[in-house]
């Protein structure tokens, strides 16, 4: 594999768990290493944009279990307990378990707006820190639409 | 009763990215936004009310037992001032900010005098939890309350000296 990828190599990457390997930029001391960082997290979200957005294209109806499976695709980038997020549940909370930044939470808000094509006002935001909750509202959300 | 947290600047730089299409937009209120818009330094002023915010949630969520993610309800106010104020709900809390190139560290606290009493407490203490409130038990076998904040290479966890 070339040293820097792009987008357009991840598209074509089926298997999830090659994501971190795919969008792991190898350059050395090219760049800043937190600008390095940022890209690297860029990308990981644009290809799971990518893949979400097909297959959202395509669902009309979403079961919660479909729904949970796109939460956690949005909810990992941000994950700083990744044993937590292995045995993630509906009862999973967001900060004391997968120990997100709470800075990061506004984040993954403005993933699922975006994802799911749904806006998420400040009364329901303030209640989506867990899973369950989550999803709750994103499914209360899309049967408005 | 006491809250505090710190923004470690340089991680802050790497996890999020305020200027992210409507980021500021879900935390700050339109005061807040044009406090950030018309700053010298944008970024640190995005984190200085950050914390602000956070060190009053930390109360709060304390004081009322709820817990909600809502940023945007706690307003900042007197930033220019050496004690500032965070309010909520009708119910003001006041807060100290130091800024650094660094780090970014706010205390708050509901009585302003008590601002003034806080000690820094060593990082190897062990804590504990009673009804969401953590603390600890002291040399003289007193439980005191405490409030910790850890965000990258900075940890800080104080007390009220009585």
């Amino acid at each position: 594999m070339p040293k820097r990828n792009s987008p357009k190599d991840i598209k074509e990457i089926d298997d999830l768990n090659r994501l971190n390997e795919i969008v792991n930029d190898k350059r050395n001391a090219k760049r800043a290493v937190d600008k390095k960082t940022r890209r690297d997290r860029h990308y990981e979200k644009q290809f799971i944009k990518n893949t979400l957005k097909t297959h959202l294209d395509t669902k009309i109806n979403m079961t919660n279990i479909e729904i949970i499976e796109k939460l956690k695709l949005i909810v990992k980038p941000y994950v700083k307990d990744q044993e937590a997020f292995e045995k993630l549940s509906e009862t999973t909370d967001f900060i004391t378990d997968l120990k997100i930044n709470s800075a990061n939470l506004v984040d993954i808000i403005l993933d699922i707006e975006e994802i799911f094509s749904i806006e998420i006002d400040n009364q329901s935001m303030e209640k989506m820190l867990t899973v369950k909750a989550t999803l709750e509202i994103i499914s209360s959300k899309l049967s408005e639409k | 009763m006491i809250g505090n947290d710190i923004v470690d600047l340089v991680l802050a730089r790497t996890e999020s990215n305020w200027q992210r299409k409507g980021f500021l937009d879900k935390i700050f209120t339109k005061n807040e936004q044009e406090t950030i818009i018309n700053s010298n330094n944008q970024q640190n002023m995005v984190w200085n009310l950050w914390s602000r915010k956070e060190a009053a949630y930390k109360i709060y969520n304390r004081e009322t037992g709820f817990r909600k993610f809502n940023p945007m309800s706690f307003e900042c106010i007197d930033l220019d001032k050496k004690i500032g104020k965070v309010i909520v709900e009708n119910i003001t809390y006041n807060t100290k900010t130091e800024i650094t190139s660094e780090l970014v560290y706010t205390i708050a606290a509901i009585n302003s005098e008590d601002l003034d009493k806080i000690i820094i407490l060593e990082n190897n203490i062990i804590i504990e939890k009673q009804d969401g409130i953590p603390f600890y038990v002291n040399n003289k076998n007193q439980i005191v309350p405490i409030s910790k904040t850890h965000h990258g290479r900075f940890e800080r966890i104080i007390s009220i000296n009585s």
